[in-house]
């Protein structure tokens, strides 16, 4: 199950847990640094799981349109819908941020470590979500390809898989309210 | 013009096999996401039971031939002009679709490997009309190998010595099989044992395991067939023996005792296998019909079934080798069409040997 496009990913996500080691460990990174962290994780760990799957939506897509160039429309809709998590992340990220301008340089290492656990839900949800949002968009486009009209199921399909990205999404909120 | 595996292709595991699934590990296919989205579109081309049926229904094959002109196969009709000259128009068409899998697909092996078996068909052609003293026509010759037409014009000339080291040796071995029996059937057979071999190797070598499972079955499929011709025709079993396929999963000992046992035997030996039904239906007809064409046509109809898993996959080559399996058995179906027509055999005969289709 793993495309190198995906271990690439992983690869990505892993090195990022060092800085978290070391923030959640050691004494080396200030509170703010840590809560710093945890914003850019939710950033870049939900664009890269976009990224993948509506990269591999895309190739689908255009296999599609390559021989029947007037579905274009329905294909672009399955296309964009792994797009979402890249903006959840954001969205988070924002909120976060948002959050901890308001403590400032004043915010401890122990309130830094909230704010980089507030962020894990988002990140991780949307990393994952993003890949297998793509790969179900791309058999849904299967479905474009072979029987255009059916092609308002095939939308449904991956839509499903975009309530976890939100689940994520709505957790990262829930804790970021919890710190106040 | 056969199929990439052999007369038939055959299957392992039946439709509870691995085609429902990625391959190989480490592949999960994200690189066919372009290629099998296109094969989808191109599925909706290929022709309907309803297509072959119109077409078994004209008054003549001049119409029937219009007919196949007005679906995907046009522009290969419109090259070969006749009905008579159907074989032309599916070399040409078969020569397009191949020109689109090699032109997409994200790996490179996968149409080479597809590709070695219309080379053996093309070796097989050239050698038959040299050795047969026969001129060659280049339209025979499928476009859709991986070695250069021009070579196979030599071949036919009977100059082998450009040809690659496994073809140019089968070429050989095949000229002094001719040279003794004067039999161009035993031609195909050494022909047709090095595809074999070639296809299971290279299968195995690249990792596309659904291949070299695919082409191993079809050798246990095959030989039984072969099996039953030599005792429909009561041959020497010494023909048998140079006749068998190599990479079966039935011992080649167990095979050769076929020839002189008895009939239900032959069913028992598969009875452990997928395909034992196929092989128990096609013994059963041979007895009550003393014909091969039920075990012939079940033993497509099954590997037909075998590939219409692959529409459940999504991503990874198997769409990808179902769809040109799929145009493979389309085309046997025309040219069972066009024989049937030319020949004026009744319909209802036409339409009983139709095989079944993909779409």
């Amino acid at each position: 199950m793993f495309a190198v496009s995906t271990m690439f990913g992983m690869a990505v996500a892993s090195l990022a847990l060092v800085p978290v080691f070391l923030a959640l460990f050691t004494d080396l990174i200030s509170g703010l640094g840590i809560a710093f962290i945890g914003v850019a994780m939710a950033i870049f760990l939900a664009g890269i799981g976009s990224s993948v799957g509506v990269g591999v939506a895309g190739e689908a897509a255009a296999g599609v349109v390559a021989e029947e160039p007037e579905r274009f429309g329905r294909v672009l809709l399955l296309q964009a819908l792994p797009g979402t998590q890249g903006v959840y992340g954001f969205i988070a990220g924002f909120l976060a941020l948002q959050q901890i301008n308001a403590i400032g340089a004043a915010m401890t290492i122990a309130q830094g470590r909230l704010f980089l656990f507030a962020c894990a839900p988002v990140a991780i949800a949307c990393l994952v979500s993003g890949v297998y949002q793509g790969r179900v968009s791309v058999a849904a486009m299967q479905i474009v390809a072979k029987k255009p009209e059916e092609s308002g199921k095939a939308l449904i399909l991956p839509a499903l898989v975009e309530f976890y990205a939100v689940l994520g999404l709505l957790g990262t909120i829930l804790l970021l309210q919890a710190i106040g | 013009m056969t199929s990439w595996a052999g007369c038939p292709q055959g299957g392992p595991g039946g439709p509870e096999g691995d085609a429902g699934g990625p391959q190989t590990a480490g592949r999960d296919g994200f690189e066919y996401a372009f290629f099998v989205a296109r094969i989808r579109v191109l599925e909706t081309r290929l022709l309907t039971r309803n297509h072959l049926l119109r077409m078994v229904d004209a008054p003549d094959a001049e119409t029937a031939f219009r007919m196949l002109g007005e679906t995907e196969y046009g522009p290969a009709v419109a090259a070969a002009g006749t009905a008579a000259d159907y074989e032309i128009a599916l070399a040409a068409e078969l020569g397009r679709v191949f020109g689109i899998i090699r032109a997409a697909s994200p790996e490179p092996e996968l149409p080479e490997l597809l590709g070695v078996a219309y080379d053996w068909q093309n070796l097989k052609t050239a050698l038959k009309a040299s050795l047969t003293g026969r001129p060659i026509d280049g339209r025979f010759l499928i476009a859709a190998g991986n070695l250069d037409r021009a070579l196979f014009f030599a071949v036919a000339s009977g100059a082998d010595g450009s040809l690659p080291s496994p073809y140019r040796e089968t070429a050989a071995r095949a000229r002094a099989v001719y040279a003794a029996s004067h039999d161009p059937q035993q031609v195909d057979v050494v022909v047709d044992g090095a595809r074999f071999a070639a296809i299971i190797e290279i299968a195995r070598s690249t990792g596309f395991e659904l291949i070299g499972t695919l082409a191993a079955a079809s050798a246990d499929l095959i030989n039984l067939r072969t099996v039953m011709r030599i005792r429909l025709l009561r041959a020497s079993p010494d023909l048998l023996r140079q006749a068998l396929l190599p990479g079966g999963t039935i011992p080649a000992a167990r095979v050769a005792s076929m020839v002189t046992g008895e009939l239900d035997e032959i069913a028992g030996a598969a009875s452990s296998l997928p395909y034992r039904e196929v092989v128990s239906g096609g013994v059963n007809g041979f007895r009550q019909s003393g014909s091969l064409a039920l075990l012939e046509k079940l033993i497509d109809d099954y590997l037909m079934g075998l590939v219409r898993d692959a529409r459940y996959v999504a991503l990874g080559p198997e769409p990808v080798i179902a769809y040109l399996m799929a145009k493979e058995a389309e085309i046997k179906n025309l040219r069972i069409i066009f024989t049937g027509k030319l020949n004026r055999l009744p319909e209802g005969t036409i339409r009983e040997r139709l095989r079944e289709t993909y779409a």
